[in-house]
């Protein structure tokens, strides 16, 4: 909540024109990250929290309210990709290896503002994912995989800075999904072009 | 297809992602998970059969069911420890803090039950090890107490905090327990210990499982009133209250573990679990030290009686573990101390009863459990009289107990040795030491 109000605090002092005017600099932006993410497990707690590569690729749909009239929007679509790798529990002689493979699709949505140093915006995303889970499980000599599907939808607020066409994001997704609730925190950096 | 129809079947599939099951699936059924072999001294990836499930999705069978994950406080069964209570609605209102259901991820090939992730192929083998066990107990061993009469649970991953003025769980890793008076199994995630996690070792469970016979034979009955005073904060135990607590503790643990044996055949059941090759040094020691302490035949059971434990005469780098030293230096009597591990005069008691069988699995399996069985409820109804109990106490029931064509030669001769100051004393009339 503090760091909400500084933003709003902050945001008002600009003009309300800056706001929700033309995009800034650039219309796409490429975001490469890392974050953490926990989706419900069946025994409902302890669910261990995955760390997760993602990387992202945004751009600014304009609105065409007529034929000859396109407004700038501060909407933006998102495609992209999620990962990660060789995910372990358990031990040497019994225990998995996870790895999974997600497309990303999305909106996200919020104001931004430049100033003569720093861009600085917030957003509400709204984000699915869907892909596949190869789990490997060990048990000694013994070994099984399994491969599944997995589907979610996530929406939360990010916030990022940014440095002539350079930026720093961090966004936080609530959602559910096949497997049940989840949240995932991100960190990224952006290059604007 | 219209926009209604559409819509309508959007509509289901929605729902359907956010709600739907599989339908039920029960009978008899063939799993594949990690069981042992006939020695029980390994283990392996296997199918296995079992009978009378209700439904494997939520692992619910017709005598026991899993429950997820949970937060229960020490102060909430404190807050419960009131004199209408009894063991029933004790054990509901506790229960009631774990999720009620557990749907573990399975998928059905070749008409076999396979688990998808390591969590659920620890939960589909305690599945499967509780079915056999407890199979074991009612069929061989002849339990007729609420243990097997009433449904067990099992809770998967809960958590347990001692008090509300320190909500930090006690994360356990590596373990299985009984929670007497909440009356479930509990399950742990593995941590390092390497080799196979207890949840997976069925002599582990067979152990467990014995908790709950012990706890309602023994304390359920007639004596409820009494672990309602021991398990209740507001009331400081006395130091008699606490020998007789420490000496059953060890009796319940040592009664467990012969059952253990006897239901592997296999002495050293607990091995498979206890690889250290993986280990950093200070786990490897600690594993070391247990491994010592619970092994029947290691060297520190060889030598450990109840006298010199009871009185620190016990060269103490083989009693590392057992809180010896600690209470000897603190309380001056080792028994009636706070800070002592029950493991220890538990194995005396364990080898006892194996040597009093001549070590012959056939005579433990078929003759002394089923009596020491049915020894517990009349143990019982001897706490329930607020009598001080000592070890002359069970040996006299248990003798009383076993079939007249047994020998007792050997039980009372190890009892002398074992127990020596009991046997001297002619407290065990059965016995003519």
């Amino acid at each position: 909540m503090r760091f909400l109000s500084l933003i709003v605090v902050f945001l008002s002092g600009f003009h309300a024109s800056q706001l929700w005017g033309a995009p800034p600099k650039g219309q796409h932006h490429l975001w490469a990250g890392w974050g953490v993410s926990q989706s419900e497990s069946f025994w409902a707690a302890r669910s261990p929290a995955v760390p997760k590569w993602h990387l992202n690729w945004e751009t600014y749909t304009p609105w065409t309210l007529a034929p000859e009239e396109v407004w700038a929007s501060p909407l933006r679509a998102i495609v992209g990709l999620s990962a990660y790798s060789g995910w372990g529990n358990g031990t040497q002689d019994f225990g998995q290896q996870q790895s999974a493979m997600n497309g990303e699709l999305g909106v996200a949505l919020g104001p931004s503002m430049e100033g003569s140093l720093f861009r600085l915006g917030c957003e509400i995303v709204v984000l699915s994912q869907m892909g596949m889970t190869l789990t490997e499980m060990h048990a000694l000599d013994h070994k099984q995989t399994e491969l599944h599907w997995t589907a979610l939808l996530g929406v939360g607020p990010g916030w990022y800075v940014g440095w002539g066409d350079l930026a720093l994001r961090q966004q936080t997704l609530l959602g559910y999904g096949i497997n049940g609730y989840h949240h995932e925190v991100r960190l990224a950096l952006g290059y604007t072009f | 297809m219209n926009l209604k129809r559409l819509s309508i079947a959007i509509f289901a599939f929605g729902l359907c992602f956010l709600g739907c099951g599989p339908e039920p699936l029960g009978g008899e059924l063939t799993l594949k998970v990690v069981a042992p072999n006939d020695d029980f001294a390994s283990y392996e990836l296997r199918q296995v059969q079992v009978s009378n499930v209700e439904n494997i999705y939520q692992l619910q069978h017709a005598n026991f069911k899993f429950l997820g994950g949970g937060l229960l406080e020490g102060d909430d069964m404190q807050n419960l420890l009131t004199s209408e209570v009894t063991p029933q609605s004790f054990a509901t209102q506790t229960r009631s803090h774990f999720d009620q259901t557990l749907e573990p991820h399975l998928a059905i090939r070749d008409e076999v039950v396979h688990a998808q992730d390591f969590h659920s192929l620890m939960a589909l083998s305690a599945f499967a090890g509780f079915e056999k066990i407890w199979g074991w107990y009612v069929n061989d061993i002849g339990d007729r107490s609420t243990a097997t009469t009433e449904p067990g649970y099992v809770v998967f991953y809960g958590d347990i905090v001692p008090s509300n003025l320190l909500p930090v769980p006690m994360i356990q890793m590596d373990n299985a327990v009984y929670l007497a008076g909440v009356d479930v199994w509990m399950v742990f995630p593995v941590g390092n210990q390497e080799g196979v996690p207890y949840a997976m070792n069925q002599g582990v469970l067979a152990h467990e499982f014995h908790h709950r016979i012990f706890f309602q034979n023994v304390w359920t009955t007639s004596a409820f009133d009494r672990w309602k005073s021991i398990l209740s904060a507001t009331e400081s135990l006395s130091a008699s209250e606490q020998r007789n607590l420490n000496l059953l503790r060890a009796l319940d643990e040592g009664l467990a573990d012969i059952n253990a044996i006897g239901y592997t055949k296999n002495i050293g059941f607990m091995e498979p679990s206890f690889h250290s090759e993986h280990l950093d040094v200070v786990s490897a020691e600690l594993l070391g030290a247990e491994s010592l302490r619970r092994n029947i035949e290691s060297d520190f059971v060889d030598r450990a009686t109840y006298d010199n434990l009871g009185d620190d005469s016990l060269e103490h780098a083989l009693v590392d573990g057992c809180g010896v030293a600690q209470n000897f230096t603190t309380s001056g009597d080792i028994l009636s101390g706070q800070a002592w591990s029950p493991y220890c005069l538990g194995s005396v008691v364990a080898r006892t009863i194996w040597e009093g069988v001549g070590r012959d699995h056939q005579l433990l399996r078929e003759v002394m459990l089923p009596a020491i069985n049915q020894t517990l409820f009349h143990l019982g109804e001897v706490l329930g009289t607020d009598q001080d109990f000592d070890f002359d106490v069970f040996f006299q029931l248990l003798l009383e107990s076993l079939p007249n064509t047994f020998d007792t030669a050997d039980l009372c001769s190890e009892i002398a040795t074992r127990f020596s100051s009991l046997a001297t004393a002619d407290r065990i009339p059965l016995c003519a030491f």
